[in-house]
């Protein structure tokens, strides 16, 4: 059924899929710094780029010397010598696996770097300075991959061998249901994490710094570790990016894309609220991929091009959000509590072992 | 146009992400004029002015005090400035094909620097000289005006203590208007010269605001003459270290110019935060001697 000009509704849905998983996970990870620890990150892209860049090229490389493919990999041949590998692992499952693991791996540890380096600023600045450095990091950043060539050969950008190619037809499904999986992991995580102690002293910190550093709690450790785990789940996000296009090039890591989409989706969803997050998360990947979907539809009643349709909807969506119910789809809730039963037996219990104590303690 | 940035952040408090379509805006306004209607790069100026400055106040009316009366965060201002500058990108973006469609312009959305139809004076492009011109005029103009007249000293008292001036009977409210006119008016002057002597399109003000911020940043935001220095400082900079850079290090310098401001601002965030202006010059002076 050709509806909206969307023929394969089954690569549609994978496609739908995959990016609900990756803007999933990295929105998560945007709202255990914004969220709940007041770190407002203005350059997510930056961690995302590392992570998609450098795993791309150690991948390649690795595989070079795993497959005994010749050449420089990440030259002017990469794009034959990807092809060519891809055709070596079709049948090498274990060198697949590898290769996985190991792009997964540099993700996280580039990224678990970014997010220590950006951490030194992040607990000094105040937010408005922090925005306008970790934005023009990740322009720099930018900039660097587009003219230093060893990494991902410039502007150009490096293919990288299809790690799924023994999965056949359902390679592409494979890699959705590996960043499903990875998001599914993240969310479990964040839901952990916000409802454990740590969570709450996040929350403390965030609303009123002096007194929870009054009441003895390392501020400035517990924001670098936010950072540095928010910064591994993006740079994560980056290389799974990678493996799914099976390509990389310095022209995808705008800021748009990956520090604004995101920021938007955290404040429709609900700041501080997981749930609100991927509500946020699915709505707009699933308006941003109908629009792509419905775009040769469209292209032929506007006289302009659709591209320029997606920003102004969202950005137009963000300020009427933030002037109506800045609170998001779903409010931050309040710390979740024992139940009054559960208090009192507790109570119940404390007041028993005292007073099998006390006569003992007694003078 | 680190100017305009230091002006609007003195009056709300917060760093416009959108400033840098201000400039495109005037990019635009000078592109469209001479296409259409042939008018001198030049005569644009004062419509680039006024439209710059009458967009900066409708943003600053619609989205931002609005959000700031409710009592949004700095953190929500900007990204909701932030917001406003994807909405423009996408506006100048279906502006580029309309103007493709309606009057057959085929590069509207990446065009050339417009040097060719600057005038020259001995081989030297025309805005080379009347770009610097313009700023001194407009440096000149603000002290004056900030010192001189009785609008410029209630301006200035708004921006030491809004609170205070609003008790000694000052309209707050018309202050912040005329600046983020003045803001948006300079913006879109400076994306009006920047196309004489760079290519433009859609988000070429937007691709600038790094070293809007360097500019604003290195002359302290709290002080608009700062902000003239920073800028002045960054520009220079660029050229500077690029040239210097490239016969010290080899040609691989060159290609980094644009994350020359970035250095700047990092290096300034770093040693001095409150920018040159907040430079104990005197004191440095003293412990350089002993």
């Amino acid at each position: 059924m050709a509806l909206f000009g969307i023929t394969d509704w089954g690569s549609f849905f994978t496609d739908l899929l995959a990016f609900f998983a990756l803007y999933l996970a990295i929105c998560i990870s945007l709202n255990l710094e914004m969220g709940y620890a007041g770190i407002p990150n203005f350059g997510k892209v930056l961690y995302f780029a590392g992570g998609a860049a450098f795993s791309g090229s150690v991948a390649i490389r690795v595989a070079a010397l795993l497959l005994n493919v010749g050449g420089n990999a990440v030259g002017i041949n990469n794009f034959i010598i990807a092809s060519q590998m891809t055709g070596l692992l079709k049948d090498n499952v274990p060198v697949s696996v590898v290769l996985i693991l190991v792009t997964l791996l540099v993700g996280a540890v580039v990224g678990a770097a970014l997010g220590y380096l950006s951490s030194f600023p992040a607990i000094r600045l105040r937010e408005d300075y922090l925005a306008m450095l970790l934005l023009g990091s990740a322009t720099f950043f930018q900039l660097f991959l587009n003219n230093y060539t060893p990494i991902i050969n410039g502007t150009f950008g490096i293919g990288v061998p299809d790690m799924f190619a023994w999965a056949g037809q359902y390679a592409t499904l494979a890699v959705t249901l590996l960043i499903a999986a990875f998001a599914l992991l993240v969310y479990l995580y964040s839901e952990r994490l916000v409802r454990s102690p740590l969570g709450r002293t996040l929350r403390a910190i965030r609303d009123n710094e002096a007194a929870s550093e009054a009441l003895g709690k390392d501020t400035v450790a517990i924001r670098r570790e936010v950072l540095i785990v928010a910064s591994i789940i993006t740079g994560i996000a980056g290389a799974l990016y990678t493996i799914y296009t099976g390509d990389t090039n310095p022209g995808i890591y705008d800021r748009v894309t990956w520090t604004f989409w995101p920021w938007l989706i955290v404040i429709m969803g609900g700041v501080a609220n997981n749930v609100g997050v991927a509500v946020g998360s699915f709505v707009f990947v699933f308006l941003l991929k109908f629009i792509d979907a419905a775009k040769f539809t469209l292209q032929n009643v506007l006289p302009f091009d659709v591209n320029w349709l997606e920003y102004l909807v969202f950005g137009s969506a963000l300020i009427v959000i933030l002037m109506l119910r800045s609170q998001g789809i779903l409010p931050e809730k309040s710390s979740a509590t024992l139940g009054r039963q559960r208090v009192s037996a507790i109570v119940d219990k404390a007041k028993g072992a005292g007073a099998a104590e006390e006569p003992e303690d007694g003078p | 146009m680190s100017v305009g940035l230091t002006l609007t952040y003195l009056t709300t408090k917060v760093p416009n992400f959108a400033h840098g379509s201000l400039v495109t805006l005037g990019a635009y306004t000078c592109f469209s004029l001479l296409k259409i209607d042939h008018l001198d790069p030049y005569a644009s100026l004062p419509v680039s002015f006024v439209l710059g400055g009458a967009v900066a106040v409708a943003m600053y009316g619609i989205v931002l005090r609005p959000l700031a009366r409710r009592g949004a965060s700095v953190v929500s201002l900007m990204i909701a400035t932030f917001a406003v500058d994807i909405v423009f990108i996408g506006i100048f973006g279906i502006y580029s094909d309309y103007l493709t469609s309606a009057f057959g312009i085929p590069d509207a959305k990446l065009f050339f620097a417009l040097s060719s139809f600057d005038f020259t004076v001995g081989g030297v492009q025309g805005v080379v000289l009347v770009a610097p011109a313009a700023v001194v005029a407009i440096t000149v103009g603000l002290f004056l005006a900030l010192t001189r007249t009785s609008f410029g000293i209630a301006m200035r008292a708004t921006v030491e203590n809004p609170n205070l001036a609003k008790t000694i009977g000052i309209n707050t409210e018309v202050i912040y208007l005329v600046s983020w006119f003045a803001a948006g008016g300079l913006a879109a002057v400076a994306g009006n010269f920047y196309v004489l002597w760079q290519p433009g399109e859609p988000d070429v003000g937007s691709q600038l605001l790094v070293a809007m911020f360097a500019g604003s940043i290195l002359g302290g935001l709290k002080s608009i003459y700062g902000a003239l220095a920073g800028g002045l400082m960054v520009g220079a900079g660029e050229i500077l270290i690029t040239t210097f850079g490239s016969q010290l290090l080899g040609s691989w310098v060159v290609s980094y110019e644009p994350g020359i401001p970035l250095l700047v601002m990092i290096v300034a965030l770093l040693f001095f935060p409150g920018g040159v202006t907040s430079i104990d010059w005197r004191g440095l002076a003293a412990r350089m001697r002993t």
